[in-house]
């Protein structure tokens, strides 16, 4: 059965359906939520989370890329997650923000941290560890956009429909994320190749 | 930090073109004339180097093996909770047109009471034995000439009256009044059908309407034209009212014949006749008003 099929299948209440759906894409929805949240527990619950609204909400799919649909749920149900997490001052990642403004200041502190111990970062991290622990640094919206372009390999027109946001916004977030995780490697040259090292 | 911040700073339009450039979203001329910056520019060539660098290592992030499987059970489709939401939306949908035909029922009961179309339609909510108090044509011919006798002491200068006129004098008299002179005959038959239970509007004897309107307070006199004023479409002698001082009871016309009527004990009047008693658009108004919240609050938490 095609992905139109399953679909209105689902949508008729079908669950058998719809967990062909979730076969389909739960990886990739998975690891979208981890890279958001950063941690398997967080993601695992996330992504349960957002195929449970999804399969809830499949009547409101008017058609469309359903991957996209689908990654909206879960980038949505991250946003949420760390609000909610933001409100838990005891919780691991906390400190992060919602506004560009207080996420400047945190990503600061966390290049600051990095710094004082380099060599132990340069023993323990090989580079894309750096940036994937970097890019939970990043305000959320950014962190999202980074994960579903250079992460996911999405393009713009995908992540502004993910994002329901505008293509400049995208260029936009995406701009800033790479240029802070670029400034961050660039602070940080024993992770980088020989050739970058100067 | 201050200093380490610049970059981000001073090279945000360049951050963006650096982006664009690695993908590709540069123009022929756009990419054709950066390039030429990289090429005189190393501090800009290395951001780009290590700029394609990290996209290209994230790119390369291998993915996260699954925890466990996603699929929901397959109960989950007989959960009413978990159900798509295709049943309660309809519901929801329902209540919610409901809720807005309640709300149009209660604007438009609205409308009749600002309008003031309700004027006409007090008199129906009289009971059909008061509002069918008809006269024969000859006992019409007799109210007219029991008005002049009734007017006379109110147009001759009488004294305030004494304010102790109970309540429902009044209403007394607009019970009295039958349909006007032209409706009389039209009445007839149905007051004929209904007269035993008639006992009130003979109660009031033309002596002692004669003086209680004499002793009427100019406060009465005034509620009592206002009264009239509503229902002056269906008072045959509006003009006679006007111009006449007495109350109410002399002024309706046709209503007076009764004064003429032998005395009979008082009854009290019923309760859809009393002044104050609530009209049907009101009690419409505050249905649909209850209607239109429950239905509403049903909708909006079934959606």
């Amino acid at each position: 059965m095609d992905e139109a099929a399953l679909i209105k299948a689902a949508q008729r209440g079908d669950a058998h359906a719809f967990n062909a759906l979730v076969l389909s894409y739960q990886s990739q929805v998975y690891n979208v939520a981890y890279r958001i949240m950063g941690d398997a527990a967080s993601a695992s619950d996330v992504t349960q989370e957002a195929f449970l609204s999804a399969y809830k909400a499949i009547r409101s799919f008017r058609g469309g890329s359903f991957k996209s649909w689908i990654l909206r749920t879960v980038t949505n149900a991250c946003f949420d997650a760390l609000r909610y997490r933001k409100r838990r001052p005891a919780t691991s990642l906390d400190g992060l923000g919602a506004d560009d403004d207080s996420q400047e200041g945190d990503f600061e502190a966390f290049l600051a941290s990095s710094e004082e111990s380099p060599a132990d970062a340069a023993e323990r991290a090989e580079l894309r560890d750096a940036i994937a622990r970097a890019a939970l640094a990043l305000p959320p919206d950014q962190r999202a956009t980074f994960v579903l372009s250079d992460v996911q390999g999405m393009t713009y027109e995908e992540i502004a429909d993910i994002m329901q946001t505008s293509l400049g916004t995208v260029k936009s977030r995406l701009s800033r994320a790479r240029a802070k995780l670029r400034d961050y490697l660039l602070r940080q040259p024993e992770l980088l190749p020989d050739e970058f090292r100067q | 930090m201050g200093n380490r911040r610049s970059p981000l700073i001073n090279h945000q339009p360049d951050d963006e073109l650096i982006s664009a450039y690695l993908d590709g979203r540069l123009t022929d001329s756009e990419q054709a004339a950066f390039e030429m910056r990289l090429r005189a520019d190393p501090a800009l060539k290395r951001q780009v180097d290590v700029t394609r660098l990290l996209v290209t290592a994230a790119r390369s992030l291998p993915p996260q093996p699954l925890p466990r499987d996603f699929t929901l059970p397959l109960s989950i489709s007989a959960m009413p909770e978990a159900r798509p939401r295709a049943r309660a939306s309809s519901l929801a949908w329902f209540l919610r047109v409901g809720s807005a035909l309640a709300t149009a029922v209660f604007v438009i009961a609205m409308g009749i009471d600002l309008v003031g179309l309700s004027a006409p339609s007090a008199q129906p909510s009289l009971p059909a034995t008061q509002a069918t108090v008809a006269v024969s044509p000859a006992q019409s011919e007799d109210s007219i000439a029991a008005d002049a006798a009734i007017t006379t002491p109110a147009e001759s200068g009488a004294p305030a009256p004494s304010g102790a006129m109970p309540e429902a004098q009044p209403m007394q008299a607009m019970q009295q009044a039958g349909p006007s002179v032209a409706e009389a005959p039209e009445a007839q038959p149905a007051a004929s059908e209904q007269a035993e239970p008639m006992t009130m509007p003979q109660a009031v004897p033309q002596v002692t309407t004669a003086q209680r309107a004499a002793e009427a307070t100019p406060d009465m006199k005034s509620m009592q034209r206002n009264a009239e004023t509503e229902r002056a479409p269906s008072a045959g002698l509006v003009t006679q009212t006007d111009a006449l001082p007495a109350p109410q009871p002399a002024e309706i016309g046709p209503s007076s014949d009764v004064a003429t009527l032998p005395d009979e004990p008082e009854t009290p009047l019923p309760l859809a006749a009393q002044p104050d008693a609530t009209p049907w658009w009101r009690i419409v108004a505050g249905v649909a008003f209850v209607l239109a919240v429950f239905l509403g609050i049903l909708g909006w938490r079934r959606s």
